[in-house]
């Protein structure tokens, strides 16, 4: 069931076009990939950890991203570069290679491994297919929520700490990528990623 | 606290509390009075550190209290004010958390210490890179924030598996990540696991690096940012990257991943012959610059590759040596464009970088080529022969027009803390010739 639930979380991520229910999908996302960690979470010191990594992830993260849109009158498109048919090819394609990667020798007997690298393949595309600044932003926290159920379900027992550092390098990311995108507004409003191609590397 | 711990802690406590004074001259003496006391902290602290990471933490406060002296005495200017981390205090303090954070990745004692400390410069160094508040230096700001989020979290991914091997291999979950137990435990560990982990952290990091192809950021970003700050990234950051590429490289070869050093190899051979041949294409010494950084890096990214003793040694030296030329040149740039136009100051550091005695990067280059030829690597040295003959014409025929523009006036109307640490680095650059004299660093 919760396989189920991130699975139509990450293909929602891809096939949003509205940043604010992009914006829902990757709190569902995000929810469910702690939904999966809850169960190794013990202890005090470890519940309070695990609190904060949410309170981060879930609230944090989001409400830097809409509160670009709400007050400084960001537009909320995620600008996607391919029309529905090639993100719904795109979606089936990082879910299908999801399952693939899992079945390799070292992941086949892990649970929950095809979850991880569709939700790692889920956040990229984000990224890739999109070209508002605030799609790329929400990729970052998709990938930081990739990463943290990675280690979750790849290497159960390490210390939450080193997820916590982790959430709190994605939470950052964001929020610096958001105060370079607040700055940008003023030279492009449409937050379009075309406008920044004159340096070409 | 011990003196490590000082010296991580100082840069950045220290330009915070200079912040907090009003007056001029005292705050700019602070700074400096500061970022002296961490580097001597740092100096300290060497002896408790092993031989790499003492060779390291050594080039980045030296370099940083350079960068911090000239800075001091040239401020960089935002031309969007109302950008509040484009201010002169938000400056300073951001420099010293990006100080503190190559401290902290240069001397943990675990994979994921290392991984926390390379993943804050990103966020300190964003800011830095869009300093000016302009389109471009936002634009490259916003690529290098995105590609290296996302190479360090490739990186992460890595680390996360290994992880995995680690504890499934016996080692308990809280020394997981831990440098020791995981070289001690490598064999233990099941191969195709750590195999992918190795080369994950391998691409991620090689994205900080600059190599090719994950170096599209590079230019952009280091061309953008403030003159010092450029020397920092180019001098410092890349080289932090090349030290995690190092020390991941260690844990390759205790377990016998075949794929890792021809891979690197590879990268790097792409990464020097591209950087050369478009710095041929430049007309902006920074941008220039920029591109001989991806060249330096494919340069050690080689020799770390080839990967004999020799090699290795010569890979650290190169590293070092490419630290001190690049920061001057940097430096030198900033200084011409302060004055408005070129300056003799350039020719020097551009030397260096061609690879010509009596610079460091002569002997550490002669090395590298040794080394290849020692290995039998031919097809490495021969990429190293082209590489270096069409990175010393771009440099050369750059330097020659520059120097057909340069003003004849006296290097006096430069700030003269400025050109205090311009000359020093350079001078640096020099000294480090005796780098294999000193004995501080065997593989």
């Amino acid at each position: 069931m919760v396989d189920i639930l991130l699975t139509l979380a990450a293909a929602a991520l891809i096939l949003e076009s509205d940043v604010r229910r992009a914006t829902v999908a990757y709190v569902v996302l995000t929810l469910t990939t702690l939904r999966i960690a809850l169960p190794h979470v013990e202890g005090t010191a470890d519940t309070a950890l695990f609190a904060t990594i949410a309170f981060l992830k879930v609230a944090v993260g989001p409400a830097m991203v809409l509160t670009l849109v709400a007050r400084y009158h960001a537009r909320s498109e995620m600008g996607s570069s391919f029309g529905p048919a090639v993100r719904l090819l795109v979606a089936f394609g990082a879910i299908a290679a999801g399952h693939a990667a899992a079945r390799m020798d070292a992941f086949s007997t892990i649970p929950h491994a095809a979850a991880v690298f569709e939700a790692l393949l889920a956040s990229a595309a984000v990224v890739i297919l999109n070209r508002s600044l605030l799609a790329h932003a929400l990729g970052l926290l998709a990938l930081g929520s990739a990463i943290g159920l990675a280690s979750t379900v790849f290497a159960a027992g390490l210390p939450l700490g080193v997820e916590l550092g982790d959430t709190f390098d994605g939470v950052l990311a964001t929020f610096v990528a958001l105060a370079i995108v607040r700055a940008a507004i003023v030279h492009d409003p449409s937050l379009d990623v075309r406008s920044m191609r004159s340096l070409r590397g | 606290m011990t003196p490590l711990t000082w010296a991580i802690a100082l840069p950045t406590l220290g330009a915070a509390l200079a912040a907090l004074v009003p007056q001029r001259t005292p705050r700019r003496a602070l700074r400096i009075i500061f970022a002296i006391a961490a580097a001597a902290s740092a100096g300290v602290a060497l002896p408790r550190l092993d031989a790499l990471s003492a060779v390291f933490v050594a080039v980045i406060s030296v370099v940083a209290v350079l960068v911090v002296a000239y800075s001091t005495s040239i401020v960089p200017h935002s031309d969007a004010p109302e950008i509040r981390w484009t201010s002169k205090p938000a400056y300073f303090l951001l420099f010293g958390i990006f100080w503190s954070s190559m401290l902290a990745a240069v001397t943990s004692p675990t994979l994921i210490g290392m991984w926390l400390g390379i993943s804050a410069t990103t966020l300190a160094t964003a800011f830095l890179v869009g300093f000016s508040g302009g389109k471009s230096a936002l634009e490259a700001a916003w690529k290098y924030v995105m590609l290296c989020s996302f190479g360090i979290a490739v990186a992460l991914l890595g680390i996360v598996l290994l992880a995995r091997a680690a504890i499934a291999a016996g080692v308990p979950s809280n020394s997981a990540l831990a440098w020791n137990e995981l070289a001690a435990h490598l064999g233990a560990m099941q191969p195709e696991l750590v195999r992918v982990a190795l080369l994950s952290m391998l691409l991620g990091f090689a994205v900080k690096a600059g190599l090719v192809p994950m170096h599209t950021w590079l230019p952009d970003a280091h061309s953008k940012a403030p003159a010092p700050i450029s020397a920092a990234l180019s001098g410092l950051l890349v080289t932090c990257a090349l030290y995690a590429i190092a020390r991941v490289q260690a844990l390759a070869h205790a377990a016998h991943v075949a794929l890792f050093d021809p891979l690197l190899g590879g990268i790097g051979i792409a990464s020097l012959l591209l950087g050369t041949m478009l710095m041929l294409a430049q007309r902006d010494p920074k941008r220039l610059l920029s591109y001989s950084t991806i060249e330096h890096s494919g340069l050690v990214a080689i020799a770390l590759a080839i990967g004999t003793p020799l090699a290795l040694f010569a890979a650290v030296f190169h590293a070092v040596a490419h630290a001190f030329a690049k920061s001057s040149a940097f430096l030198a740039v900033g200084i011409s464009y302060e004055r408005g136009r070129s300056s003799r100051l350039e020719l020097a550091p551009f030397i260096a970088l061609g690879g010509l005695p009596p610079f460091a990067t002569f002997a550490s280059e002669m090395l590298i080529l040794g080394a290849a030829a020692q290995a039998r690597a031919w097809v490495a040295l021969i990429a190293i022969v082209i590489g270096s003959i069409v990175g010393f014409i771009a440099l050369a025929r750059f330097a020659v027009g520059r120097r057909a523009e340069a003003s004849s006036a006296s290097a006096a109307r430069t700030p003269k803390l400025a050109l205090t640490a311009t000359l020093v680095a350079t001078a640096a650059a020099v000294l480090c010739a005796a780098f294999p004299y000193l004995g501080v660093f065997r593989p």
